[in-house]
């Protein structure tokens, strides 16, 4: 994402204002992207995603007469998609955060990554965290992407700091099982090319 | 001490937020075996490597942007139809055919629940504060944004019924069956009385306050239990229930729909308004000083008109951030 000055914003937002397009299409240029993937992180859902973060634009395109952002933009825009998301988790998936998930402690199977054959750390690590129960996962990003305080989760969510503690542990001990199991692979195929070929 | 405690310890450390006391007690852990050692590089590593956790596709900038334009026309069309007067039949007609749609499903539930024994019903108070009347004659009053499920006839042996969000209860008294209301972090028992549950999502906290006669409240995950009577409430912070004297005359305030405030701190009053209004207000200039406020003001009042009020009374400046969001700046106490 290239970053924009502080000048250059509130020029973007004047324009807007204006009904300029193309400042508008420079808007969406340089954060889209960025509120795509916060999106994502909550609702594992690219699609759905994609459509939440194109909303936050709409609204911005639609009051931009009366848009008044006091702070910074960034921040704003991703307030907005992150409220959007949970709402869409609350209201479509009721997705109740409060209420104890009776779910494997491990749902990853660490056994798939045996089985590819150096794969990417990064794809591991996607499915891994995209395998978490959902109240678990969206926990952990909110902590670990959006700098979030327990206190604000908390608050976000509905829930408890022990909750939130304990779901964080839970997600970073899959993590720690899926990374321990691709490296056992990746031991496992250095030795096969030493011997076999 | 188990596994998870560290963990969670190391997290503390990796997030910024570990005691002194507590990043001794995790200095001493892992120094004390080879393997807490690795494992807690490997929790490190953990923590790091999430960081790959990212979109798993490419976005197309131009064909997403397209897409966004297409929501933008729709809209604009949406809202010139609204304001065409020759369209309004076609919309007239559309609500016959949602109406007779409506009660064909009522209709067909209706029947459905005929056929069955112990059928839950759900209602959900949508735009307004809903009145239910139970089996049994109890009345309950369902806040906005909350709902209730509860059996079409109540069992045998007790009278069950699960509440999300807030409702207050006028229990009828039945000495042989117990009234139970489960919500997701209380139970809370009565044989006949009327009290005030408040259990949201949104802003973490779950409360009780009783009215009249006597009540039983328990939290779920906190296994404690608490006896309240009239004019007490229990309140769930932190995971352990604690017992209060009801001072806020506005706990029942969106089933009176009015705010009373009698030597109220500003910052109280205006703690009071966000949460009647459903709304965050921030205040950019505290009142660290005590400004005692009395009044009532009709939640039937549009938002604007109590911030006219304030501004009048206290010279409070109001700021829109958006639809939810209110800053209130300035203000002095008079």
């Amino acid at each position: 994402m290239k970053q924009l000055t502080e000048q250059e914003v509130t020029q973007l937002l004047q324009q807007i204002e204006k009904g300029d397009e193309s400042a508008f299409r420079m808007l969406f240029d340089t954060y889209y992207k960025y509120l795509t993937v916060i999106a994502y992180r909550y609702l594992n859902d690219g699609e759905k995603a994609r459509d939440l973060a194109q909303d936050v634009f709409l609204d911005i395109w639609n009051r931009r007469a009366e848009l008044q952002i006091n702070y910074e933009i960034k921040a704003y825009l991703r307030r907005a998609v992150i409220n959007k998301s949970l709402n869409y988790l609350k209201r479509e998936k009721r997705i109740d955060f409060s209420e104890n998930e009776k779910l494997p402690d491990s749902p990853i199977a660490p056994q798939a990554a045996l089985e590819v054959e150096a794969a990417d750390l990064k794809r591991i690590i996607q499915q891994c965290i995209d395998q978490l129960p959902a109240r678990c996962r969206i926990i952990f990003c909110m902590s670990r992407f959006e700098e979030k305080s327990h206190k604000e989760i908390a608050s976000h969510l509905g829930i408890s700091t022990k909750t939130i503690e304990n779901q964080i542990t839970r997600a970073l001990k899959s993590i720690r099982k899926t990374l321990a199991s691709y490296k056992l692979s990746m031991i496992l195929l250095f030795l096969q090319n030493l011997f076999f070929l | 001490m188990d596994q998870d405690y560290y963990i969670n310890l190391i997290y503390k450390q990796l997030k910024g937020i570990i005691s002194d006391e507590e990043a001794i007690e995790l200095q001493g852990w892992q120094q004390s075996s080879a393997e807490n050692q690795a494992l807690k590089n490997e929790i490190y590593e953990a923590w790091e490597n999430s960081e790959h956790y990212e979109l798993p596709f490419e976005l197309n900038l131009d064909e997403d942007y397209a897409q966004l334009q297409s929501k933008i026309r729709q809209n604009d069309h949406a809202q010139k139809v609204k304001k065409l007067p020759t369209e309004r039949r076609n919309n007239h007609w559309w609500r016959i055919a949602a109406a007779l749609a409506i009660i064909l499903l009522a209709g067909f539930l209706l029947r459905n629940f005929l056929n069955q024994e112990e059928k839950w019903l759900e209602q959900t108070a949508e735009k307004e504060i809903l009145e239910i009347n139970l089996q049994d004659g109890t009345k309950v009053f369902l806040n906005t944004g909350s709902s209730l499920s509860y059996p079409e006839t109540f069992s045998s042996k007790e009278r069950l019924v699960k509440l999300k969000g807030e409702a207050f209860f006028e229990v009828v008294k039945d000495q042989s069956k117990p009234f139970r209301v489960n919500s997701p972090e209380l139970e809370v028992q009565v044989l006949g009385t009327s009290f005030n549950v408040r259990d949201e999502l949104q802003n973490g906290q779950a409360s009780v306050s009783v009215e009249e006669g006597k009540v039983k409240v328990s939290s779920i995950f906190a296994k404690q239990t608490l006896m309240l009577v009239a004019q007490e409430s229990a309140i769930l912070e932190n995971n352990t229930l604690e017992k209060k004297q009801d001072t806020n005359l506005n706990t029942l305030a969106w089933k009176r729909k009015s705010l009373s405030f009698s030597n109220t701190r500003l910052e109280d009053v205006i703690e009071d308004i966000a949460r009647q209004y459903g709304l965050k207000i921030s205040l950019d200039n505290p009142f660290t000083d005590d400004c005692p406020f009395s009044g009532r003001f009709s939640t039937d009042l549009p938002i604007e008109n109590i911030f006219k009020i304030l501004n009048d009374i206290h010279d409070i400046e109001v700021q829109k951030i958006n639809e939810q969001e209110y800053l209130l700046i300035g203000g002095r106490c008079k």
